[in-house]
């Protein structure tokens, strides 16, 4: 279900916090995959960022640009835009299936104090006649995971995240 | 039919969109013919750095020389044939070839091949330009480096015409007066033909068509919560609503048409802002310009010139779009930012954040284009016959001016397409 690397962080992850860290992971793919924008973004701390990094290895999301690098201001927006009637590509729904591998808590994040859990994870979307693949890793960050975990930020790195591609509509 | 009767005074036969045979005569008399757009030497600073890429469709690559010049060579074995260089970047103090070690020096000419005596009695010889890797001529303008597979064209900077001033410009812009590629390169597939891409971006009218999924979203976000002046979420909201002016904005902008295909469109964006971070750029441009040079640097607002046919530039914000024809229907945009030597951190990376937001795959104003372009593309694969841009300013001089609602920069472009194509060299 979940998976600790850092012994010193066993205590901490009591059986029952596993289980309530590894459903926020889970619900944060399924309400995607369902299109219930709104609870996704509720599982999100005001201060959080989605980032998808072009460049593997790529530092920071300042100096280098980024397939997304979105605050919850610029979320809010993909999310409204994907509502839109008028949204012209999305006249043909998109469709995704997340499947994800076993979840790694990895560390507590010095400057946040933030627990961080790392996920391989798998994406199918269909739109328009034609089926895409994205693979990676999820990277999540979780804020006040003791008491009330919150995603701070969630990080994609794609295998192929410096490929050319065409539109990419959806959170991934 | 000869391509040239594709081609109407106000209007192009689909024809020029989807046919193969249009696309390969495209390749070798317009991307053949012309100048084009390489890459900015500030990706090759050392001696022996080197970048892939491609020119008409050939592989190619920049390469710095020991003496500091900038060489642009096929990226083809006289051998057998295979990539000398290679990956995207690297760096060579001599190039080797990974297939039978034919060996070159930076300047592309054969230094050594392993097992001469195999070529004795043969013509092949060390010091016969047949056996070199072949040259392109090329020439640097203000960094950016552009070449040639026309021998017989016009010298670069006469070719750039109106298009150097706004490379000027750009330069200029840098406290430093250099600009540097930085921050990585987006590469975008577009489901169209190349010129309907050309053909979009001085294009005033679609935006408050085909951006409207991106404007209604933010005027919904933005009635919840105003962001913080001079913020970045204040920047991208700005950016958004751009795309949101009314015609008579729109009609008032002037887009100007020169030389073989180019054309510029004046900014449409105050480009002074008047926060910190802005009067901090600026105030290191008058350090090192004097104010009357600062004052005239910035004044000279063009929001995007085509550099026909493969680059567009976009000074506000820094960004280069190179385009390379794939097949009738696809197309590859790489997207670069460049760095403004002598500005803060703060100031350039508000180009990062504009390339993020109008330039990734994802971004949602882009995704929209794409779908027009994509429409464009579905919708001339069969249908009539004929597609228009009968829209204003309709003269038949080779240099307009018109308004941001006129479709007189494509009919500008289609001119330099008829002189290409019927075998015009520049």
């Amino acid at each position: 279900m979940m998976l600790v690397r850092d012994p010193s962080l066993q205590a901490d992850l009591t059986p029952s916090l596993r289980e309530r860290l590894a459903l926020l992971l889970h619900d944060e793919s399924e309400q995607l995959d369902t299109g219930r924008f709104d609870d996704w973004l509720a599982l999100f701390t005001p201060d959080c960022v989605y980032w998808m990094p072009l460049s593997p290895g790529q530092p920071d999301a300042l100096d280098h640009v980024s397939l997304f690098y979105e605050d919850r201001l610029a979320m809010r927006l993909r999310i409204e835009r994907l509502r839109h009637p008028r949204a012209h590509s999305l006249k043909d729904l998109i469709r995704t299936s997340r499947c994800g591998a076993t979840p790694v808590a990895e560390k507590i994040d010095e400057s946040t104090g933030d627990l961080v859990i790392t996920r391989r994870f798998q994406m199918v979307e269909y739109h328009r006649d034609r089926t895409r693949l994205f693979a990676g890793v999820y990277t999540y960050q979780i804020a006040d995971f003791r008491d009330d975990p919150r995603i701070r930020l969630k990080r994609v790195d794609l295998v192929d995240s410096a490929a050319p591609f065409e539109a990419i509509e959806t959170f991934i | 039919m000869p391509f040239t009767d594709l081609v109407a005074e106000n209007r192009v036969h689909r024809r020029v969109y989807v046919s193969p045979v249009v696309l390969d005569a495209e390749r070798e008399r317009i991307f053949g013919g012309s100048w084009l757009y390489v890459g900015h030497d500030s990706q090759i600073p050392a001696a022996g750095d080197y970048f892939c890429t491609e020119v008409a469709g050939r592989p190619v690559f920049m390469i710095r020389h020991g003496s500091g010049e900038v060489h642009v060579l096929h990226n083809h074995c006289p051998h057998r044939g295979a990539l000398v260089a290679g990956g995207r970047t690297g760096n060579a103090r001599m190039l080797r070839c990974c297939y039978h070690g034919w060996t070159f020096q930076v300047d592309g000419r054969l230094q050594a091949i392993p097992c001469m005596e195999s070529y004795e009695g043969s013509e092949v010889r060390i010091g016969d330009p047949r056996f070199d890797l072949k040259p392109l001529q090329s020439a640097v303008y203000r960094g950016f480096v552009f070449a040639t597979l026309n021998d017989d064209a016009p010298a670069l900077a006469t070719w750039l015409n109106q298009a150097a001033a706004v490379l000027d410009n750009m330069t200029e812009r840098a406290p430093d007066g250099e600009l540097e590629i930085a921050g990585g390169c987006f590469r975008t597939v577009q489901r169209n033909n190349w010129k309907v891409y050309l053909e979009n971006l001085h294009d005033g009218m679609h935006p408050k068509f085909v951006h409207q999924s991106s404007l209604r979203a933010s005027d919904r976000v933005s009635r919840g919560e105003e962001p913080d002046a001079g913020s970045n979420a204040a920047l991208r909201m700005h950016i958004i609503a751009a795309n949101d002016q009314d015609f008579e904005q729109m009609n008032a902008l002037t887009v100007d048409c020169f030389g073989a295909g180019h054309s510029t469109m004046r900014g449409f964006r105050n480009p002074r802002s008047d926060d910190l971070v802005a009067r901090e750029y600026e105030e290191a441009l008058v350090a090192r310009r004097g104010v009357a040079e600062a004052d005239r640097i910035l004044s000279l607002n063009y929001h995007n010139a085509n550099i026909y046919p493969n680059l567009s530039v976009h000074p506000s914000f820094m960004q280069l779009r190179v385009i390379f024809p794939v097949s009738v229907d696809r197309t590859l945009v790489e997207i670069w930012t460049l760095r403004l030597k002598g500005a803060g951190d703060a100031f350039n990376r508000r180009n990062i954040l504009y390339a993020n937001t109008v330039h990734s795959p994802s971004s949602i104003i882009k995704v929209d284009d794409l779908e027009a372009y994509r429409r464009v593309q579905a919708g001339n694969a069969g249908g009539t016959e004929w597609v228009s841009q009968h829209a204003r300013d309709r003269t038949a001089s080779g240099d307009a001016t018109g308004s941001a609602l006129s479709e007189h920069y494509i009919r500008h472009q289609y001119r330099a397409w008829r002189l290409y194509m019927e075998g015009h060299r520049s």
